[in-house]
């Protein structure tokens, strides 16, 4: 979604608030698969990410009359995703409390010895370890790490100072680094 | 747009952290950010999936141009299309969830308020079942009653929102400390933050009507229509309606900042709640009148740099944020 130009945003708006049904099918096609991910980012479940885009682009459509000319469409399409995907996560919570898969999965000792000789092992715990962090800081790291978004953009989707941006990524750095060196040790311990 | 090029190193600022960090150390963390480029997720949405959405997306997207009744109509296809994309097994969790939910969550949940809150430093879009929406600006609180949509819809507002109310035969009301705004379904903008220098509430209409009226003085009401706006005033009375800058009441939806003429201590307030910190200042600081406008994004230290500089003060960093002081 980079390189679509606020321009062609801003193009897309005009034809939405017209009414326009091709415009907003552009806007489908040329957001969902990112809009997808930074759901999934936000939520780490499939299955609610397709529900959150139906929401959001409903939504876009039912209020494409007030969209304002003098904001940007595409951070209007992130603030929403934003949005619905924690309400999501809040109504997860509330009704899911006692569910098993709601639980933090705590790495034992004996994880680290059966799985330390499989590399698809490490990799796993790898997403475990992302997967225990707070959601904020996770969600800032994956998206440098693996959307390749710059502090600013980051801090846009967020609604953060780029600067907690950088703090959020040094944070998460230094906990994943912290893991690993136990994990290296857990499992040198073992073949001595 | 679906090419996600892998980042091979950290990205400069973190690399900078590293390098100014006392034990920093930048090539261990160099190999973190390597070591996780196995752990990426695959996060392509499944294609049938996505065709089916985009169809029942267009589908309900009716080409009448007003969302008059035909939006009503529209939103009924949009689930209808939902319910039919969705496979039969998610139609039958979906059944049996809902059969449970309206056995255990109906009793329950209808005697007990929910409560939506929007901590400092965030803001938060609250879906109603009746269809409204409500945008929470940041350390607001909004409850709302188990028997919501029994004969009026009603809600209680603490700090700030923007209300997109659906239009029922049942009157929307928003309590707050000082009054009531009812309404049939209009947009509008609820304040009623009890830590403002001048703690009343305040609405402003952006399309529709609005009934306001005070709870003290219930024979004093208003009705306002879009671009007005009133509030409660200091002998507990509804105001007369005045026209409103809607850009400027409604900046905090954008992220934005706008004060005309306000106490420096109210802007400072409002940047502690948008960014969770601590603006120090005394009463002579935060007293000084001062207009400012700034659109988002921004940094609360840009906003202290620029306020200070206008309003001949000085700000300096301390732990919990910073402090404002006279030279």
């Amino acid at each position: 979604m980079q390189s679509i130009s606020e321009e062609q945003f801003r193009a897309w708006g005009d034809g939405l608030r017209r009414s326009d049904r091709a415009a907003y099918a552009s806007v489908f096609d040329a957001t969902y698969d990112a809009l997808f991910r930074f759901a999934w980012y936000i939520t780490h479940d499939r299955e609610a990410c397709y529900d959150i885009l139906q929401d959001v682009f409903a939504k876009l459509w039912h209020v494409r009359e007030t969209i304002d000319p003098d904001r940007s469409l595409k951070a209007l399409l992130y603030q929403m995703v934003r949005n619905y995907a924690l309400n999501h996560e809040r109504r997860k919570k509330r009704h899911a409390t006692t569910s098993l898969d709601a639980m933090p999965v705590e790495p034992s000792a004996h994880q680290f010895v059966e799985e330390n000789l499989d590399t698809d092992a490490l990799n796993d715990q790898v997403r475990r370890w992302i997967a225990e962090m707070p959601e904020r800081r996770r969600l800032a790291f994956e998206l440098s790490r693996f959307e390749g978004l710059t502090h600013e953009e980051i801090a846009a989707r967020m609604n953060l100072a780029p600067k907690t941006v950088n703090n959020h990524i040094v944070l998460a750095l230094q906990h994943l680094r912290l893991r690993l060196e136990t994990y290296r040790r857990e499992s040198e311990s073992l073949r001595t | 747009m679906n090419e996600r090029p892998d980042i091979p190193s950290l990205p400069p600022e973190v690399e900078a952290h590293f390098r100014s960090e006392a034990g920093g150390d930048p090539a261990a963390m160099g190999e973190v950010w390597t070591l996780c480029a196995a752990a990426r997720p695959d996060l392509a949405p499944d294609p049938a999936r996505k065709r089916a959405a985009r169809a029942a997306l267009l589908a309900a997207a009716a080409p009448a141009p007003a969302p008059s009744p035909l939006a009503v109509v529209a939103g009924r296809l949009r689930h209808a299309a939902r319910a039919l994309t969705a496979t039969p097994q998610r139609r039958w969790r979906a059944a049996a969830a809902f059969a449970t939910a309206a056995l255990v969550l109906g009793v329950f949940l209808a005697l007990r308020p929910t409560t939506y809150h929007a901590p400092a430093g965030e803001t938060l879009a609250v879906h109603l079942p009746d269809g409204s929406t409500v945008e929470l600006n940041s350390a607001s609180t909004l409850r709302v009653a188990g028997a919501f949509s029994w004969k009026e819809r009603r809600v209680a507002l603490e700090g700030e929102g923007f209300f997109e109310v659906t239009h029922t035969d049942d009157p929307f009301v928003v309590e707050t400390f000082d009054a009531e705004t009812r309404v049939l379904g209009t947009q509008f903008n609820v304040r009623a933050r009890r830590t403002d220098p001048l703690a009343v509430t305040r609405v402003a209409v952006a399309s529709g009507k609005v009934g306001v009226r005070a709870k003290q003085a219930p024979g004093s009401r208003v009705v306002l229509t879009a671009g007005q706006s009133a509030y409660i005033t200091a002998s507990g009375a509804v105001s007369l309606p005045d026209s409103v800058s809607l850009t400027q009441a409604l900046a905090w939806r954008e992220g934005g900042l706008a004060f005309h003429d306000q106490p420096l201590g109210a802007i400072f307030d409002e940047i502690e709640r948008r960014f969770a910190i601590e603006i120090v200042a005394d009463d002579a600081v935060r007293a000084r009148p001062q207009s400012y406008f700034k659109h988002a994004p921004f940094e609360a230290e840009t906003v202290l740099s620029e306020l200070t500089q206008m309003s001949g003060t000085r700000y300096r960093p301390i732990a919990s944020g910073y402090e404002v002081y006279v030279p």
